[in-house]
């Protein structure tokens, strides 16, 4: 019954979960771990560790839920929390490094090459990116912000977001042709 | 171009949605031990609030009884000759000094009313 009531009405498992309701924060946390696990995994390249990043996350969504306005949408206020935390862990541990390089020019690419890709594939190539490469190809690439925005929240250069963001590309590119994953035999540099 | 290679990672890396072995059953451990300690925390607190509360409180007691310093010492012999008799009065000694120098020596320093010149005109 209450399961039902929640895949109705989000903003109720919302307010439930303001309340301290175990059943709802459970049901929260199974309903969203996947997703939220999945962001967490493009940052920290270690699952156990990601893991326990993850956890943290939830704690913190708990822990915040009561400041939850119902304002935009709730699924991307846990992102938010998450690359957050995601980014702490990098930088607690000191495992993001900038490298300031001049901009190379983006070589084409053809759709095609990564046409056949699964999603673990793209992951593998994106853990594989180095930290400073990785954090700002995720944030621009598949989060969505800005290079101001990153700069802000990295604590770097406008000018290092966009060298990194092309570095990484091009990383990625190479270490998509180096381990030949499926559909690359069409790939040209 | 690269505009086409960033859709096909964002599209792809959106649908990927691993299974964590994280259980809730720790997530739930860590909330209640977080919450322990919130409450505990609390506790603390009042208990540090209550306390500091108790000492203004005597310190404010204190300042507005009449019974303070110089005058609790006064107050104290005060009592302490009364529950004596008339005859014993007077030689009774608090400390190194019989009530009756201590009389006179807190009316010397204009801290009694003037009265008779010694206890026992007083009593």
């Amino acid at each position: 019954m209450l399961l039902k009531i929640y895949t109705v009405d989000e903003n109720k498992l919302i307010r439930r979960c303001q309340d301290n309701d175990r059943t709802a924060q459970k049901y929260l946390f199974e309903k969203y771990k996947s997703t939220l696990y999945g962001i967490i995994l493009r940052y920290v390249k270690n699952s156990a560790t990601a893991e326990d990043v993850l956890s943290d996350v939830f704690i913190q969504i708990f822990d915040k839920v009561g400041s939850y306005q119902f304002k935009g949408s709730f699924e991307g206020w846990m992102k938010r929390i998450a690359v957050n935390h995601a980014l702490m862990h990098l930088r607690k541990h000191k495992n993001m490094t900038y490298t300031e390089e001049d901009f190379i020019l983006d070589q084409p690419q053809s759709p095609e090459a990564i046409e056949e890709l699964e999603e673990q594939d793209i992951l593998a190539c994106i853990q594989e990116l180095p930290d400073g490469y990785r954090s700002v190809f995720n944030l621009y690439v598949i989060e969505g912000y800005k290079h101001r925005e990153i700069a802000e929240m990295l604590d770097i250069s406008i000018h290092t977001s966009k060298s990194q963001l092309i570095m990484a590309r091009k990383k990625l590119k190479e270490l998509l042709k180096r381990n030949n994953y499926p559909g690359l035999q069409n790939y040209r540099s | 171009m690269s505009e086409s290679f960033d859709e096909k990672i964002r599209k792809t890396a959106s649908h990927f949605r691993p299974e964590p072995n994280l259980k809730w059953s720790s997530v739930e451990k860590r909330l209640e031990v977080q919450q322990g300690a919130k409450k505990q925390m609390m506790y603390n607190w009042i208990a540090v609030a209550a306390g500091i509360a108790l000492i203004a409180l005597s310190v404010f007691v204190f300042q507005s009884s009449p019974t303070s310093g110089t005058e609790h010492s006064l107050y104290v012999s005060a009592r302490h000759i009364s529950d004596l008799s008339t005859a014993e009065a007077p030689n009774h000694r608090l400390g190194r000094y019989s009530v009756n120098e201590i009389y006179n020596a807190y009316q010397s320093a204009g801290l009694l009313p003037s009265a008779s010149s010694d206890l026992n005109g007083r009593r």
